[in-house]
Parts: C-alpha cells; structure tokens; sequence
C-alpha cells in the first residue's frame, strides 16, 4: 500500500478510557486507513479489548471521539450507531455465535434483517460466506458441535455476511492450534485482498503479526498509550524502546536496572 | 424471527409446565380440602368444603402457587440463558449487529409467560378443585353434583378475572426479573448463579408484594 493513497476510514482523537479511578488509557491518537490491516498489541491488561469495544461502540470512553468517516461515534445516537453498525463487523473472542441457533441461521440473522434479498439468494450468500472460511456444508450444525477453531471461522463467516468495510477481531488466534491459526491468517490476507476490507486485529500471536499485520499500534500498560507504531519488521528491527523490542523478539524484559537506563 | 421465540417460549414455560402444576393444584386442593373438613366438622358444616377450596384456589392459592413454579421454571432459566449469553458476548454480538438485545431476548420472553401464566392459572385452579373433590367425595359424603354445584355456586366472574389479572402481572414481573438478572451478569459462572438464585428470590418476593396490593385493591374494588 503507498503512502500517497492512504485515506483514513477511522480517526481515534486524544482517546482516553477509565475503570472508575483506574485510568487505563489516556491521550491515545492514531488512524485506521482504508484497506490496511491495522494490529493492537500490547500485554495483558494494557487496554486493547477496551479500545475495541470504544471503537465498536460497546463501551463510551472517558473522553475523545472515533470517527467514522466524520461522524463521532462515542457521542452517537442509537440510530446512527445503528448504521455504523452494519459498516463493521465484529469477531468476538470466543466466536460469540448463538448457541441456540445452526450456523446457518446466525448467518441469516443479519441479512434477512438489514437486506431484502429472497430466502433463495440468502441461502446462496451463506454457502459463498461458508465455503469462504472452509466451512460450506456445516449449515446446519450448532456451535456446540463445532471445535474453537470452526466456531472463529463460522464467526468470521457471520462477520462478513453483510460484507462490511471494517472488520474487527478480538484475540485472532487465542486459543487455537498453529495449523488453525496459519488458515486463519491466510483467511484475513485473501479477504482483505479480494474484498479490500479494512482489518482492526488484536492479537499476541508474533508470527500471525508478521504475516498478516500492514502496521502494528502497540499500548503499554505503564506508559497509558501507545509506545510503538509502525511496521512489525521495522519495529523488530529499528525498536529502540525496551519494551517493544522485547515484545517483537519475544523475550523477558530487560533486567529492572538496565530499564531505569532505558527509560530515564 | 421473534414470532417463532415467542411460540418457543409459550412452548418451554406453558406446556412443559402443565403437568407439574396440575400436579401441585391437585395436592393443593386436597390439602384445602382436607384441613377445612377437620374444623367445618366440628360445626356440621361440610357443605361449605367445596365453596372453601374453589374461593380459595381460585383467588389466592392457584394465582400465587403458579407463580411460584413460573418463577422456579421460567424465571430461572430467563436469568441463566441471558447471562450465559452475555459471558459468552452473544449480547455484545447482538448489540454490534444492530439488535437491541432487550427487545431480541426479553420481550419475546416477557410476552409468551404473560400469554402463558393465567392460563396455566386456570388450569390450576380447575385441579385443585378436582383434588378438593376426591376429599368431599370419599370423605365428606358429597356427591360429584353437589360438589361441583356447591363450587361454580361460589365463584363468581370477579373472582375468576382477578384471578387472571394477577397471574398476568405476576407473569411480568417474574419474566422481566429474570431476564433483568440475566443482563447483569458480568463475567463467569459464578455470576450466572448468583444472578439466577436472585431472579427467583426476588421475583417470589414481588409476586407476594404484588398479591398483597392486589387484596387490598380488590376489596376496594368490590
């Protein structure tokens, strides 16, 4: 992707996000660009699922706006909200489907509400989606009856039903075994390079990052915001930072003297 | 889509419900039964067994004991559905495809039990006095006739539409308990117990708040 193109879909301005007096994040600022895959890293704790949930609109902040191509989100009205709404969609961390529902009818669910296409078109759009994440022929399976890895992948088929232009995901491949993990990565790239989708991924997986990531934010639970922003290999590489380099090379931190030198 | 989760819930709270308060109606009616026979006896007043059970059943005990086993079925499983769904994030899911998760989990739940409860009110009603009727028939002499005239004799209109008055108020209040329970779960297993213990206790103990307002009214009323 070239510099010159880069327009941006989400603005995140002067963010900041408490639990009651604990501040967990304050003065964050970045932009999502159209069509990138932006990656949040960062420990546990540091606040990356709460900036998820601010920018999908399930939590208010304590102050700042994210826009949405000019419109404010975090001070929306519901009905606005509602048409950002079906410009996003979300993967949740465990899947999220509805237990009580076949994987096809969590599919359905969107598009019979937000589309007037005839039940026959619904049903080809959820064999396209389905055989899309490898799944096609498990339309009438619950969640229940499939493994981790099956109900992300049916999540991510429910997340683009209604092709949306941004996606979200929480913990991309926490939890799943390397083989998954890898489709899973490969699922995001052909995705984003057929349709063009805008990605907002949390993860920790290094390698998924290096694979999948077009820039990396990275939140440091200490430093209350981002410590890093850039290219995973340029930040493995050029990081000076303590913190980020030993996140990228996956070591334990330096010892806490050498970090005072470093910080100080 | 929430045409088919009302008939679901009618269904899981209504009819799977039936047999267990028939049964409970028909000891209840006995048990009536049998304790105003032991004092009317003393007065030779057997007569008034029949109008004892039906005034009874009818304006308190069928109302309030059919809560109460809404409330332990219904009201329960309202709590732990929603908030195994809200750890599961199938709420946020809902909220972040544009459906209110009030109006897609809630209501449907709210309307079938208040379609449900005063029916399945009736039907209490109609077994206790069946159970009352096998004391006044074995025990007490009466015949099925003389039973049943000497019960339909003393309920009046007013009593059986109070009746279902109530039992759709209650049917409110334990649906929407519950289902309120059920959204403030946060996190974790232990939250989902917790709230759905304090469903059921706080819907039994609205549905008697309730049914005391409900006496006091009623006889202003009358």
């Amino acid at each position: 992707m070239d510099s010159e193109e880069k327009t941006p879909i989400i603005v995140v301005k002067d963010l900041a996000a408490r639990f009651g007096q604990n501040v967990v994040f304050e003065g964050v600022n970045f932009h999502v660009y159209k069509g990138e895959v932006l990656v949040i890293v960062g420990a546990s704790g540091c606040g990356k699922s709460t900036l998820l949930r601010i920018m999908i609109g399930l939590q208010k902040p304590y102050s700042g706006q994210v826009l949405y191509q000019g419109t404010d989100i975090t001070h929306a009205e519901e009905k606005e909200l509602n048409e950002y709404r079906q410009n996003i969609g979300v993967l949740f961390q465990s899947g999220a489907l509805f237990s009580s529902m076949t994987i096809k009818e969590n599919i359905e669910l969107p598009l019979q509400e937000y589309t007037d296409l005839d039940p026959a078109m619904i049903d080809t759009i959820i064999k396209m989606k389905l055989g899309l994440v490898n799944l096609a022929g498990y339309e009438n399976y619950h969640p229940s009856e499939l493994s981790g890895g099956m109900k992300k992948r049916a999540g991510i088929a429910r997340a683009i039903a209604l092709d949306p232009r941004v996606l979200f995901f929480d913990e991309l491949s926490a939890g799943l075994d390397p083989v998954t993990a890898a489709e899973l990565d490969d699922l995001i790239i052909k995705t984003d390079e057929a349709l063009g989708t805008t990605m907002v991924i949390v993860t920790h997986e290094l390698e998924s990052i290096y694979k999948i990531a077009h820039r990396v934010l990275m939140l440091d639970k200490e430093a209350k915001g981002i410590i890093a922003e850039g290219k995973p290999l340029e930040l493995k590489e050029q990081a000076t930072d303590p913190r980020v380099k030993s996140f990228f090379l996956r070591q334990k931190p330096a010892t806490p003297d050498e970090q005072r030198f470093y910080v100080s | 889509m929430r045409g088919k989760d009302i008939l679901f819930y009618i269904q899981r709270a209504g009819v799977e419900g039936l047999p267990i308060v028939a049964l409970i109606g028909a000891l209840i009616g006995l048990i009536i039964a049998f304790m105003s026979f032991l004092q009317l006896k003393q007065v030779g007043a057997n007569i008034y067994v029949p109008s004892l059970v039906s005034f009874a059943m009818v304006r308190e005990l069928g109302p309030i004991m059919t809560a109460i086993l809404v409330a332990g079925r219904s009201g329960s499983a309202f709590a732990a559905e929603i908030g195994t769904m809200v750890v599961n994030e199938e709420v946020d899911a809902l909220r972040t495809m544009g459906f209110d998760p009030i109006r897609f989990l809630a209501i449907p739940k709210v309307l079938a039990t208040v379609i449900v409860v005063p029916i399945l009110t009736i039907y209490a009603d109609f077994f206790g006095v069946l159970g009352g009727m096998v004391i006044g028939v074995t025990s007490l002499d009466l015949t099925i006739r003389t039973y049943i005239t000497q019960s339909i004799k003393t309920i009046q209109v007013f009593d059986i539409v109070t009746s279902l008055i109530k039992a759709a108020v209650f049917a409110a209040l334990i649906s929407s308990i519950g289902c309120q329970r059920g959204f403030q779960v946060r996190s974790g297993a232990q939250d989902v117990g917790k709230f759905t213990t304090s469903a059921v206790v706080a819907a039994i103990f609205m549905i008697v708040v309730a049914d005391s307002i409900f006496a006091i009214m009623f006889y202003y009323i009358k």
